[in-house]
C-alpha cells in the first residue's frame, strides 16, 4: 500500500481497526471518538492483529520493544505509520 | 494403525467397542514438527516416560436424539478433516496418515452416574502418556445408560493439539451436542499442521521468528535466574501438588483493574502473580513463563493443531505501585503475545549463551496460563464491603498429585465470568503447602485491595500475610537475583568468593582457565537455585595471609576476567 495523505492514512488505518475488533468498534467510532483506542473497546488482542495488519499493509516492522503509545489513537497511528513507511 | 491404548486404559479394556475405520481425502504426507510441536515435543521429552500431565481431556454430553450411527458418523468426519488428529511424530517429523481405524469403548453407565462416569473415563484416558510414535493422537470413548450414548469423552495428545484446537473440535461436532457452540463461519481449507511448518519456513516467517528470538533474548538479558531462590526440601510423595481455588472476589478484582487500567485480565493476574513471587523473594523483578495461543493471526484462528509456546514475561517491580505493575505487565504481555510463535530450538541455543555470559542458569519453571472460560461481563464498579463478601465465599481444595512435573508453580487460570478458578500445580519441595495456599489467597487479597485502595510494592506483606524473605549476611543480592555465597564458593572448589557490590568476585591463586571454569561453575547450576557464578574472576599470585575479602581485594593481580567480555587480557 501506497502512502496517502495524512487523512487518507488515518481513515485506512480506522478501516483497518474495525476489520481487525470484528465489529467490537466502527471506523466511523474510531475516527471521532477523541477517546483512546483502548476506551473504545479495542483489546490487546486487536492491537495485535493491528500491528500485523499494518505491518503487512505498509510493509514496515513496527517496534514493539519502545513505547507503545503510538497505539493510542489513529492519529499516533498515522504518525508512527508516516515516520517508517517508504515515501 | 488402530487405537492400541484403549485397551491399556484401566478400566476401558473390558468395554463394548465400536469400531470407526476413516480415509481421509488426502495423505499420507510428512514433514517437520511446527515451531509449536517442537516445543511440545522438548517438553514431553523433558518429562520422560510419566507424560501424562501435557495429555488434554475433553467431555460433552450429546444429544438426546443422537443415534449411534451419527455420533461415529461426526467422530469419522472430523478424523477424516483434521490432519492434526491422523498425525504420529517419528523422530522430528510428523506424518499425516490417510487411513485407519479409531476403537471407541462405550462405558455403561448406572442411572443418575452419567456425569460422574464421564468424568472417570476422562480421567481414565488422559492419564496415560500417549505412544506418539505408535498411537492416533486422539482417545475417544461413549458413555451410555438407559440404552442410549450419553457423553462423548475424549483425550488429545498435546503433540497434536492445543485447547484452542479442542474448541474447534468441539465446533465440528456441535451437531451431536446437547451444548453445541455457537455456529461460526470457518474458512476453507482448513489450515493443517504442515501447513504451518511450511509458513514458518518461508521467508516471511523466518523473518518473524528472528524478530521474535531477538524479543526473549532481550527479556533473558533483564530476568533474574530463578522466582524463589531456595534449597529444595524432602518432601513426601505425591511431590507435585494440585490445588484449586475458587474466587468469585478475584474474578470481581481482575475484571474491575482490567478495565481501569486498559489492559487483558491475564495481565492483571499476571501482575498480581509477580508481586507476590517478588515480594516473598526481596526481588526488584519478577517473571512468568506465559503460555500464549498463537491464534491471532487469520490462518491459525480455527485450526485443529497445536500452535501454544511459551514465552518468559518480566516486569520490573522497584519502587512501583500495583497499578504500576498492572500497566507495565499490560505492555509486557502485548509484546510477548505478538512474538509468542519463535523456534524453540534456536531460542534455548541463544539462552545458553546469555546464561553463559550472565553467568546463571535460568529456572523457567513457573508458568501461567490464563484461559477465558466463559462469557466475559462488562465490569461494573465494585467496592470493597462487596469484594470482602465475594472473598468470604473463596473455596480451596486439594486434587490428587504427581510425581514427575517440570513445574515449580504452573498457575492454570479458568476465568468463568463470574468466578475464577485457578489451579496451581506446585513442586512442595520449593513451595510448602500452606505457603502455596498463602499465595493464592495472597493474590486475591493484594487484587482486591487494589481495586479500592492505591497499593504500594512495599506494602505487599501488610496486605497479604506474607513475610518476605530473609537474607543472611553470606547472601549477596546481584544483578541475576539472590545468591548464598558458601553456594557459589563450593563450586568453585579452591577459590575465595567475594562480594563487590552487587558482583561476586572469585579469587584464585596459581593458574587457572577461567573461561572453562566459569562454564563448569554455569553447568552446575541447574537446579541449584541458591547460587550464581561470578561476575568476575581475578588470578592472584599468591593467597594472602589473612583471607578476609578486604585481603584478597588487595592481593597483586594478574589476570581479572569477566565473562561476557570479549577474552582475557
Amino acid at each position: 500500500m501506497t502512502l496517502q495523505d495524512r487523512d487518507d492514512l488515518r481513515r485506512t488505518l480506522a478501516g483497518m481497526v474495525a476489520e481487525v475488533s470484528e465489529g467490537e468498534v466502527t471506523a466511523e467510532q474510531v475516527l471521532a471518538s477523541p477517546h483512546p483506542l483502548a476506551a473504545l473497546g479495542v483489546t490487546s488482542i486487536t492491537q495485535i492483529r493491528l500491528i500485523d495488519a499494518v505491518e503487512v499493509a505498509f510493509g514496515i516492522d513496527v517496534d514493539l520493544d519502545g513505547d507503545l503509545r503510538f497505539l493510542d489513537n489513529v492519529d499516533s497511528l498515522a504518525d508512527y505509520v508516516r515516520a517508517r513507511a517508504a515515501p | 494403525m488402530t487405537s492400541p491404548a484403549a485397551a491399556r486404559i484401566p478400566g476401558l479394556g473390558e468395554s463394548r467397542t465400536l469400531r470407526i475405520p476413516f480415509d481421509a481425502a488426502s495423505g499420507p504426507r510428512s514433514g517437520p514438527l511446527t515451531w509449536a510441536q517442537q516445543h511440545m515435543h522438548l517438553l514431553i521429552q523433558e518429562l520422560g516416560p510419566q507424560s501424562q500431565s501435557v495429555n488434554l481431556k475433553f467431555s460433552w454430553p450429546l444429544r438426546a436424539t443422537a443415534g449411534e450411527d451419527e455420533v461415529l458418523a461426526a467422530l469419522r468426519d472430523t478424523v477424516e478433516t483434521f490432519d492434526a488428529l491422523r498425525t504420529v511424530t517419528v523422530g522430528d517429523e510428523q506424518r499425516v496418515l490417510r487411513s485407519g481405524e479409531l476403537a471407541v469403548p462405550v462405558v455403561e453407565a448406572g442411572a443418575g452416574a452419567v456425569v460422574a462416569t464421564a468424568g472417570r473415563v476422562a480421567e481414565a484416558m488422559w492419564a496415560v502418556p500417549f505412544d506418539i510414535a505408535g498411537e492416533w493422537p486422539l482417545r475417544a470413548a461413549l458413555v451410555s445408560s438407559g440404552g442410549r450414548l450419553r457423553h462423548l469423552v475424549l483425550a488429545a495428545s498435546h503433540l497434536a493439539i492445543d485447547q484452542g484446537g479442542g474448541e474447534w473440535i468441539q465446533h465440528r461436532l456441535r451437531g451431536v451436542l446437547a451444548r453445541p457452540p455457537a455456529p461460526v463461519a470457518v474458512p476453507e481449507p482448513v489450515h493443517q499442521p504442515l501447513d504451518e511448518a511450511e509458513w514458518e519456513r518461508s521467508p516471511e516467517g523466518a523473518q518473524r521468528g528472528e524478530r521474535a528470538i531477538a524479543h526473549h533474548e532481550a527479556t533473558y538479558q533483564a530476568m533474574p535466574q530463578t522466582m524463589l531462590p531456595r534449597a529444595a526440601a524432602e518432601v513426601e510423595r505425591p511431590r507435585f501438588r494440585y490445588l484449586q481455588y475458587d474466587s468469585a472476589a478475584l474474578a470481581l478484582a481482575v475484571g474491575a483493574l482490567a478495565a481501569r487500567h486498559k489492559v487483558g485480565h491475564s495481565a492483571v493476574l499476571y501482575a498480581g502473580i509477580c508481586a507476590i513471587a517478588g515480594h516473598v523473594s526481596a526481588l526488584d523483578r519478577a517473571f512468568l513463563q506465559l503460555t500464549v495461543g498463537n491464534r491471532i493471526a487469520p490462518r491459525t484462528r480455527y485450526s485443529v493443531g497445536m500452535h501454544t509456546q511459551d514465552v518468559p514475561v518480566s516486569v520490573e517491580l522497584g519502587d512501583a505501585s500495583i497499578a504500576d505493575v498492572i500497566a507495565r505487565s499490560g505492555t509486557a504481555i502485548t509484546r510477548a503475545a505478538r512474538f509468542g510463535q519463535y523456534p524453540p530450538v534456536t531460542l534455548v541455543a541463544r539462552r545458553r549463551a546469555i546464561e553463559l555470559d550472565r553467568g546463571l542458569s535460568f529456572d523457567l519453571s513457573c508458568w501461567l496460563n490464563y484461559r477465558q472460560a466463559g462469557t466475559r461481563r462488562a465490569a461494573a464498579p465494585v467496592g470493597a464491603r462487596t469484594l470482602e463478601e465475594a472473598a468470604s465465599r473463596s473455596r480451596w481444595r486439594w486434587i490428587e498429585g504427581l510425581d514427575s512435573s517440570t513445574s515449580t508453580y504452573f498457575v492454570f487460570a479458568d476465568d468463568a465470568g463470574d468466578l475464577l478458578r485457578v489451579t496451581l500445580l506446585f513442586d512442595s519441595a520449593v513451595l510448602p503447602p500452606d505457603e502455596a495456599i498463602t499465595w493464592l489467597r495472597g493474590v486475591e487479597r493484594l487484587l482486591c485491595a487494589a481495586v479500592t485502595t492505591d497499593v504500594g510494592m512495599s506494602e505487599v506483606g501488610k496486605h497479604t500475610d506474607l513475610a518476605q524473605a530473609s537474607y543472611g549476611a553470606d547472601w549477596l543480592n546481584t544483578d541475576a537475583g539472590w545468591a548464598h555465597l558458601p553456594t557459589v564458593a563450593a563450586l568453585l572448589g579452591d577459590a575465595a568468593v567475594v562480594a563487590d557490590g552487587r558482583d561476586i568476585v572469585a579469587y584464585l591463586t596459581g593458574e587457572a582457565d577461567l573461561p572453562r571454569l566459569h562454564a563448569e561453575c554455569v553447568a552446575a547450576l541447574p537446579g541449584l537455585r541458591t547460587a550464581v557464578a561470578p561476575t568476575r574472576y581475578v588470578l592472584v599470585a599468591e593467597a594472602p595471609d589473612a583471607r578476609t575479602p578486604g585481603a584478597w581485594r588487595a592481593a597483586p593481580v594478574s589476570c581479572s576476567w569477566r565473562p561476557g567480555s570479549a577474552g582475557l587480557p
